[in-house]
């Protein structure tokens, strides 16, 4: 699992489809059968198992890590199923991780009642990147990126892999609340603000999408900034925002997409920060369903 | 009877000790500083006088010009010295060459200091040296559980692997230029690489601080004046700004930053690589536990979750906010 879990993490940050086919090459070469098969199958999604419940995994965690220090992490993280993987402290080393023809095998025979044990068993046996991709692949939300440049087409021999569906338009603008801000520049006080915003999730924000922000509008978010910093993560600045006290702006955007990697579940594509919005109250910000039936509409 | 807490205070100008008339990793212009290392955010230029290891006064003089004290003391590490009513000492903090923890002794009790400091190996500088105290005041850069870097030889294999995949193409590896690279470029010896490695005219001149100081790198080259065809399957460490001049570059970016897919994503690199110069999650953990401090100060930024485990632990924490020390892995990107 560990090394196509680092297969799977190198095609996310490699931007060049010739350089991305030849680590796939790379990697089939490397890895004998049954396993070579079920990774040109996952890469080319023909091969989805049937999902583990995220809930399922968050229990096991729960077990193993103290509750705030959880919440903390995964405030920074922004997903579930990564900060599992990166807060997991393995109880005993196994000498070595499990193949993927296990884990597929596991899980279409294993009852309900043995499957969290086993999932245990391999989030111990498995590195930080190993846990990550393990836990996407059995809650079937691994997705293969395409390019980190959405716009070019990406040829490649991993058949449908890089290629992109049939575009609806799904443009438009909301309001949004602002959740962290970090300078792009930490160095230059002018350097434009990296801007994460939410939308409500119930009573909780969801994160949605991110922009820069510049010139006059980055004036008056960094006085809020300035007053409601709630908590900060290296450069990062969590900002207060709750029902009573948020900083409420409108939000355009190309496109809505579907990531179901993302702890929201949906991500606003080409966000930008178009006003912020004066009065508005926390309350006023759009909500993840009505995005996802604006999304689902479209 | 001096309490722990009195021995410090934070004021504008930064830590200042007044039993000792002195400030450590002053902000401001003081006129005098014991400063814990050569970044940028913690050595400043223009003090009246600069108390630091030999190493970092030579970073400084690199950095600044010799002129940017008009007295350099140079402090030998475990060497006591008085200022005043106060007894301070440097103790090796195994973040970047020259790096030292400040130990403050004021009427039986003692604060140590941490400066930026990591426990992991590092072949470029001596190791972090714990010493147990009454006030413990320690950097929190990765203060979050989700930091762990992995073994740092494990991350460089990755870029050998990718030299051996693409042996045409030049590697190009983002690091800051003091600490990051010399050690990068000090493990790539360790794992037999031993061609000349290129670097930036920054991190050339603080490669030749540590050659003098006995920590050897191997056959190192300017960046700048090499043809395109000489960089192909060469590597390259330093600025990223290089990537113009050659042909088709592998780009990599070493940074603890890089454990979140986020980040590593966000760094627009083909191959982010975790390592740091300060300490994770468990080395911060385990450095508190065996220092055992009656009281816990945090500087650096991510101190809530820190704050929260040694409070559970019955260890009294509180946040430090010294507005202006960054983190110098952030700078090096750009
Ligand atoms: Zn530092
Ligand atoms: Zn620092």
């Amino acid at each position: 699992m560990n090394r196509f879990a680092s297969l799977i993490a190198r095609l996310e940050t490699v931007n060049d489809a010739g350089t991305k086919a030849l680590i796939v090459a790379d990697y089939l070469s490397e890895t004998p059968e049954p396993d070579r098969s079920l990774a040109q199958k996952i890469l080319d999604r023909s091969l989805k198992p049937r999902p583990v419940r995220i809930a399922l995994i968050r229990g096991l965690a729960d077990a193993r890590i103290d509750a705030e220090l959880f919440a903390l992490a995964e405030a920074y993280v922004g997903d579930v199923g990564e900060t599992i993987a990166l807060t997991w402290v393995p109880n005993r080393r196994a000498n070595r991780d499990p193949a993927l023809s296990e884990i597929i095998e596991a899980l279409s025979t294993l009852g309900r009642s043995e499957l969290p044990k086993r999932i245990e068993s391999w989030l111990d046996a498995c590195d930080e990147t190993g846990r990550w991709a393990l836990i996407k692949l059995i809650t079937g939300t691994l997705r293969v990126e395409r390019s980190a440049a959405d716009n070019k087409e990406q040829p490649s021999p991993q058949s449908e892999l890089f290629q992109r569906p049939p575009k609806k338009d799904t443009s438009g603008s909301i309001p949004a609340i602002l959740l962290y801000a970090e300078r792009t520049n930490p160095r230059a006080t002018t350097s434009p603000l990296r801007c994460t915003f939410g939308v409500w999730d119930g009573d909780k924000l969801a994160p949605i999408g991110h922009c820069n922000v510049e010139g006059g509008d980055a004036e008056r978010l960094e006085s809020f900034i300035a007053e409601h910093t709630t908590a900060r993560f290296g450069p990062v600045r969590q900002v207060r925002h709750d029902r009573d006290v948020a900083f409420v702006a409108e939000l355009a955007f190309t496109a809505i997409a579907e990531t179901p990697r993302r702890k929201a579940g949906i991500t606003l594509r080409g966000a930008r920060f178009t006003k912020p919005i004066d009065n508005a109250s926390p309350s006023d910000a759009a909500s993840l369903t009505a995005l996802a039936s604006r999304l689902h509409s479209a | 009877m001096t309490r722990a807490q009195d021995i410090l205070r934070l004021t504008p100008a930064g830590l200042y000790c007044e039993a000792g008339d002195f400030y450590i990793d002053p902000l401001r212009k003081v006129s005098r500083a014991v400063v814990t290392h050569g970044h940028s955010d913690h050595a400043r230029p223009g003090h009246d006088a600069v108390l630091a290891t030999k190493e970092t006064l030579a970073v400084m003089a690199a950095r600044y010009g010799d002129t940017f004290t008009a007295a350099q003391q140079p402090a030998r590490l475990g060497e006591t010295i008085a200022l005043g009513d106060a007894n301070i000492m440097l103790k090796p903090a195994g973040h970047v060459v020259g790096s030292a923890q400040v130990v403050v002794e004021v009427g039986g009790k003692r604060v140590v200091v941490s400066g930026d400091y990591k426990r992991a190996r590092d072949p470029t500088c001596p190791p972090f040296e714990p010493v147990p105290c009454d006030l413990f005041i320690t950097e929190a850069t990765f203060g979050l559980p989700l930091f762990r870097h992995p073994p740092a030889g494990d991350e460089v294999a990755k870029l050998l692997h990718s030299l051996r995949l693409f042996p045409d193409r030049p590697h190009i590896i983002g690091a800051y230029s003091l600490g990051k690279a010399q050690r990068f470029i000090a493990l790539l010896r360790e794992a037999a690489y031993s061609a000349p490695i290129y670097v930036d005219a920054a991190t050339a001149k603080l490669c030749a601080i540590y050659e003098s100081h006995g920590v050897p790198l191997g056959d190192i080259r300017p960046a700048a004046s090499q043809s395109a065809n000489t960089l192909n399957g060469a590597i390259i460490v330093g600025k990223a700004e290089f990537q113009n001049g050659t042909n088709d570059p592998v780009t990599a970016y070493a940074s603890g930053w890089m454990r979140t897919r986020k980040r590593a994503r966000a760094a627009n690199v083909d191959l982010p690589l975790i390592i740091s110069d300060h300490a994770d999650w468990h080395e911060l953990t385990a450095t508190i536990a065996e220092v055992v401090p009656g009281e816990l100060w945090i500087t650096h930024g991510a101190e809530a979750a820190l704050i929260h485990w040694a409070t559970t632990r019955g260890i009294r924490a509180r946040p430090l906010s010294i507005a202006g020390y960054g983190d110098e892995e952030e700078g090096a990107q750009q």
